[in-house]
């Protein structure tokens, strides 16, 4: 099955050889080629690898054991944290699963936290928004619609619009949780996308949103933001239950 | 073996003080936003470090958004809003008086915004074993009304246990956020010289009885109340302390 185009948003947090070393062994553990508590290969063998000095493996490592995905000890090696250790809400991890293999519960948890914290950011930028808070999500709307045959390009704009949506909230706390959702959004959007969606109905229920951000609704901000999440959950699940049953017609 | 390992335990205090002695000076506005730092040599001598462990040191406090490093332009602290502000050291390095009333309102904010749901969902999925550890950190609340540390640390044992029983694997990693925060608010909520009030305890019986009954909006609305209550023991003892400054 052809696959619509999307960018690539698997995440580095570090340019150049690094940056591969930590995307290739990231990977690696997150999508189960390595499995918690085995153990990593030598140092000498990722040298050889990746081409790479010890300094940079080493840098390289020191990424990986701040994300919570390896532990370095003292005459064992290095080993693969359990999962419960990852830092989850790190934006390169979550980044590094494979849309086609995640699991079920991690799809659940995605979503569920997204209507945690989104609902009621809208509620607060109906509560606070300036003008030019409203100009920035309208913007960010206005994308979408333009897009609805862009896969690619609307899925930056509806990036765009729950980030301005954050943007609105006027708390500098809040704003810093958007990185977690801008991650969840990309991850989830990779996963939902690719298919039957019915962008011009997403479109529709955003622009409830910003209506109701408009005039000042706060119940029925957070409603309709509800509504664009139950949404989102509905297609991940239409899309999931395709990809097995692809995978059982497979030979 | 044994030198070896103690002088890494000093090298690592080192470290940990340069960075908590500068965060801290940059969190309460003695480095304002701006302001340059003081130079390698005279954190050198400051510190009694090498320039290695000042080097080390600025990389964690950039990589907390703290500080930018410029060519030539020294190495001076960056706006407020690029702080990581979820980051526990960062948060933990306000002190009461750092925290101004627009940034009490966000942090409560954030409360409100994770607390409740993470109820409403432990009502729906919690264990006994989850139901058993939020007990115990209750009665340990009730048990230590007059001794305030320690009350302190079984209501943040309790509320960490509620998101833990939300058994969502993103929003149980929400719990360093939530501690974080927690911990500030817990200490402006203070009265040192007063028992906690009774109305405080039976406002948590009330959250830790809907979610072992299973009543989700119940449990949500309870924590809603409990954070409103702390909120306005925050508000009065500010206002208090204004009247008497003035």
């Amino acid at each position: 099955m052809p696959r619509t185009a999307l960018p690539d948003t698997r995440r580095s947090p570090l340019a150049g050889v690094h940056g591969t070393i930590v995307l290739a062994i990231g990977e690696d553990i997150v999508r189960g080629a390595i499995k918690p508590g085995e153990r990593l290969p030598q140092e000498a063998a990722l040298i050889e690898r990746f081409r790479a000095s010890r300094t940079a493996i080493r840098e390289a490592m020191k990424v990986l054991t701040a994300k919570g995905l390896v532990r370095a000890r003292q005459r064992v090696g290095t080993k693969v944290m359990p999962r419960a250790e990852w830092d989850l809400l790190d934006a390169d991890v979550l980044s590094w699963h494979d849309p086609d293999t995640i699991s079920d519960a991690l799809v659940g948890d995605l979503v569920e936290l997204r209507q945690f914290l989104e609902p009621k950011a809208a509620r607060l930028a109906a509560e606070r928004a300036t003008e030019e808070d409203i100009d920035a999500i309208q913007a960010a709307y206005e994308d979408m619609a333009l897009a609805v045959a862009e896969p690619a390009e609307f899925y930056d704009a509806d990036i765009a619009f729950h980030l301005a949506v954050f943007a609105g909230c006027h708390n500098l706390l809040i704003q810093r949780l958007s990185g977690i959702v801008e991650t969840v959004l990309t991850l989830s959007f990779r996963l939902q996308r690719p298919g039957l969606v019915d962008l011009q109905e997403a479109v529709e229920a955003h622009g409830r949103v910003i209506d109701r951000i408009r005039v000042r609704d706060r119940a029925g901000a957070e409603r309709a933001m509800r509504a664009v999440i139950g949404r989102a959950k509905v297609e991940l699940r239409r899309r999931r239950r395709r990809i097995t049953m692809a995978g059982r017609d497979a030979p | 073996m044994q030198q070896i390992s103690e002088r890494k335990n000093t090298t690592r205090a080192l470290h940990e003080r340069i960075i908590g002695d500068l965060g801290q000076e940059i969190v309460s506005g003695g480095l304002k936003p701006g302001e340059r730092l003081p130079s390698d040599s005279e954190l050198i001598e400051r510190f009694s470090a090498s320039r290695t462990a000042i080097r080390e040191a600025m990389k964690v406090l950039s990589t907390k958004g703290l500080i930018e490093a410029r060519q030539r332009a020294g190495t001076r602290v960056r706006p407020r809003a690029e702080w990581d502000l979820l980051d526990t050291d960062v948060l933990g390095w306000h002190t009461p008086d750092a925290i101004n009333d627009t940034f009490l309102k966000d942090l409560e904010e954030l409360r409100e915004l994770i607390e409740p749901e993470a109820a409403g969902l432990a009502a729906m999925r919690a264990t006994d074993e989850d139901i058993e550890e939020m007990e115990n950190a209750f009665l340990r609340m009730a048990d230590s009304a007059a001794d305030r540390p320690a009350f302190a640390q079984a209501d943040l044992e309790f509320h960490l246990a509620i998101l833990n029983a939300s058994h969502n694997q993103l929003i149980r990693k929400l719990k360093g956020i939530t501690g974080t925060v927690l911990g500030v608010l817990f200490k402006l909520q203070t009265e040192v010289t007063r028992p906690v009030p009774k109305a405080n305890i039976d406002a948590h019986r009330q959250i830790f009885v809907m979610i072992r009954d299973g009543d989700r909006r119940g449990a949500e609305r309870a924590m809603h109340q409990t954070i409103r209550n702390g909120a306005k023991t925050i508000a009065m003892r500010r206002k208090r302390q204004r009247a008497v400054a003035s």
